[in-house]
């Protein structure tokens, strides 16, 4: 192929961007070039300080993909951003299912958020060891899935690939740099709640803070070669990966 | 007419191969460190190399920053170093092309010309000077020459514009006179330098020529508060001794100031003026290159002003007699709302960095699906300020 494919990103944070562009970097076999940019909703300093996470965070992905869909009158799948992009990448967190609208200071779009709560069918006392098997991630991801397409009225675009970690993309961060931790063997991180602080407890040479300075220095550059630890431990990214690169076959041919 | 059509650029800096078709008014955004400012350079060697020697000098009097091979030649990761940087322009008839390298270490003060091309597109056929020596790996390159021997519009038109090319950067100290310009060219100097000089012989030019006379009535559809303009020797109005470096000096006349306390100078005025100025010198005094690029152009411009500016500039070079070619860097986004894209003589350019550093430039066409979205009252800039049209940090 001779184009530069171009990648669209709209996705929770800035360190997201950095994470999804490394995963991207790997997905991509080095005989391709592309280009990532990310997608991010109109906002002001001055509203954002009035309501904290306007630009930024779950409520950011879903003010851009209205705002989106108003440009297109009501048509995403036919917005011009969206039909010069080879792929369009949507990444949201599977533990925004807990949120209200009104956590993101957003009106009440639908009554799909909080999505129902999806418990653990197991005893406490026997979630010591997860069975490999076990489809509550799934389960998860599919009920915020549900809630984008619903705020598209499932109006997508083909090219479109879902970037749903369980339960955040800090677990992702985790699973490629701590592939021996006991939580992994156990088959439970993509069950723990906020996983950020998983990568906050470790030692401080190793700490990884959720930071743009932490992840440029820290991850950039490395986490694309880690990428094969993630797979094989979190059932969503082996499914992003299955998915991006469906995808990139239909782009390719 | 024959306007620059097509520029390529290979292997230079970090263009590794780039194809751009332009129009009159190119408009280019992108990230920093995108890649804007190398093609803006790197037809700058293109125009020294047409002028026969590339070295620092030849580079610096374009407004390029002279660099050593090592800068200059792409250099990515994982790829070998090319042996040469290599430009291409054609025009409809004709097209040149030149190959150029120099040593490492120690770099030659002139690079040498490996290959250089000037043909018809038609035919192929070189345009090739009488005499019949090997210009190849010669420190010189005989473009001019040639053109002129064949004595035809296309290649000698095509030449003259690559020739005439510099990147103009102003800035407000130098535009109000106040700073010398380190690159003086007649009319205007790389940093604005000249302006009141250039301003006093638009306006003398004016009175023979009506689109010259357009344009500088255009300017007060822009300023709204100067209600005439003109320049006058420093002697003859009030502004402390040390502010000008020029003997001339602009001088408007406020609307609502009381007569006799109406008059400011260059030294006083809104910076808007300046940049107004500078910009209709450069697109209609009778002496300003054909072909050249500006980079800050709408530096100090109120958002409106820029929209309607860039409206304006837009209709002066869609009317210019000589088709005057502009290639213009901005980071503001309400430059792309006053770009009537639908006319093909006015183009918008992304440019973007790839996954392996690659500079890649991509022109926005006006789609059926962009007006449509035009008519529904949404803009270029959100467009390009959320990130839908690329050209995006990630920040």
């Amino acid at each position: 192929m001779s184009e530069t494919l171009e990648i669209g990103i709209i996705a929770e944070g800035p360190t997201d961007i950095l994470v999804i562009k490394e995963i991207v970097e790997n997905l991509i076999s080095d005989q391709y070039e592309f280009t990532c940019t990310s997608i991010q909703p109109k906002c002001s300093a001055v509203f954002e300080q009035l309501n904290t996470e306007l630009g930024t965070g779950w409520s950011g992905v879903c003010r851009c993909l209205l705002e989106m869909k108003k440009q297109s009158n009501g048509k995403f799948d036919q917005h011009i951003g969206i039909k010069r992009l080879n792929l369009l990448i949507i990444h949201l967190d599977v533990d925004v299912t807990r949120q209200s609208y009104k956590d993101g200071h957003l009106r009440n779009i639908d009554n799909n958020l909080p999505c129902p709560s999806i418990q653990c069918p197991l005893p406490l006392r026997q979630r010591n060891q997860c069975p490999s098997d076990c489809d509550i991630p799934r389960q998860r991801a599919n009920a915020i899935r549900q809630v984008v397409l619903n705020w598209l009225d499932n109006c997508t675009p083909q090219n479109l690939v879902f970037c749903t970690p369980s339960q955040a993309m800090d677990a992702w961060v985790f699973a490629a740099f701590f592939p021996d931790d006991i939580r992994i063997r156990q088959n439970k991180l993509e069950c723990v709640e906020r996983p950020e602080r998983l990568l906050k407890s470790k030692p401080k040479q190793k700490r990884i803070e959720k930071t743009v300075t932490d992840y440029r220095k820290k991850i950039v550059g490395s986490y694309c070669n880690l990428w094969s630890n993630v797979r094989q431990n979190c059932s969503e990214a082996e499914r992003f990966s299955q998915e991006f690169l469906k995808v990139l076959n239909t782009v390719e041919t | 007419m024959y306007g620059i059509k097509e520029i390529i650029i290979e292997s230079f800096k970090s263009l590794e191969s780039v194809t751009v078709e332009l129009g009159l008014l190119n408009i280019f955004i992108g990230a920093n460190g995108s890649g804007k400012s190398n093609f803006l350079e790197g037809v700058g060697v293109l125009s020294a190399a047409v002028d026969g020697r590339v070295n620092d000098q030849t580079l610096l009097m374009r407004g390029v920053r002279p660099g050593t091979p090592q800068l200059y030649k792409s250099s990515f990761k994982n790829t070998d170093t090319p042996s040469c940087i290599a430009f291409t322009a054609k025009n409809t008839k004709t097209q040149y092309h030149v190959e150029l390298d120099n040593a490492d270490d120690p770099p030659k003060p002139n690079w040498l010309f490996l290959q250089e091309q000037l043909c018809s597109i038609a035919n192929n056929k070189e345009y090739q000077t009488q005499e019949k020596r090997n210009h190849i790996k010669s420190d010189r390159g005989f473009a001019v020459l040639r053109a002129e021997e064949s004595n035809k519009k296309p290649p000698l038109q095509l030449i003259r514009r690559l020739q005439d090319y510099r990147i103009y950067t102003p800035t407000t100290p130098v535009l109000r006179s106040m700073s010398t310009d380190t690159q003086p060219h007649r009319p205007l100097g790389l940093s604005g330098g000249r302006l009141p000089e250039a301003v006093h012989e638009l306006l003398l030019y004016q009175d023979s020529d009506s689109y010259a006379r357009q344009i500088t009535s255009d300017f007060f559809s822009l300023i709204s508060w100067a209600d005439e303009y003109s320049t006058v020797s420093v002697s003859k109005i009030p502004i402390p001794t040390f502010a000008s470096v020029s003997p001339r000096i602009l001088k408007f006349q406020d609307h609502f100031m009381a007569n006799e306390r109406n008059v400011v100078s260059g030294y006083d005025a809104s910076e808007g003026a300046m940049y107004v100025l500078f910009l209709a010198v450069l697109v209609a005094h009778p002496d300003s290159p054909t072909f050249c690029a500006i980079e800050n152009a709408d530096y100090g411009l109120n958002p409106r002003l820029v929209k309607k500016l860039f409206q304006q500039i837009s209709q002066w070079v869609i009317d210019s007699p000589v088709q005057k070619q502009l290639l213009i860097t901005t980071h503001n986004p309400i430059v792309l709302d006053g770009l009537p894209i639908q006319n093909d003589k006015i183009r918008l350019f992304v440019v973007n960095r790839t996954s392996k550093g690659k500079t890649a430039i991509k022109r926005i066409l006006p789609t059926e699906e962009i007006i449509d979205m035009g008519k529904k009252g949404h803009t270029l800039s959100e467009l390009w300020v959320m990130g839908l049209l690329g050209g995006v940090p990630d920040v």
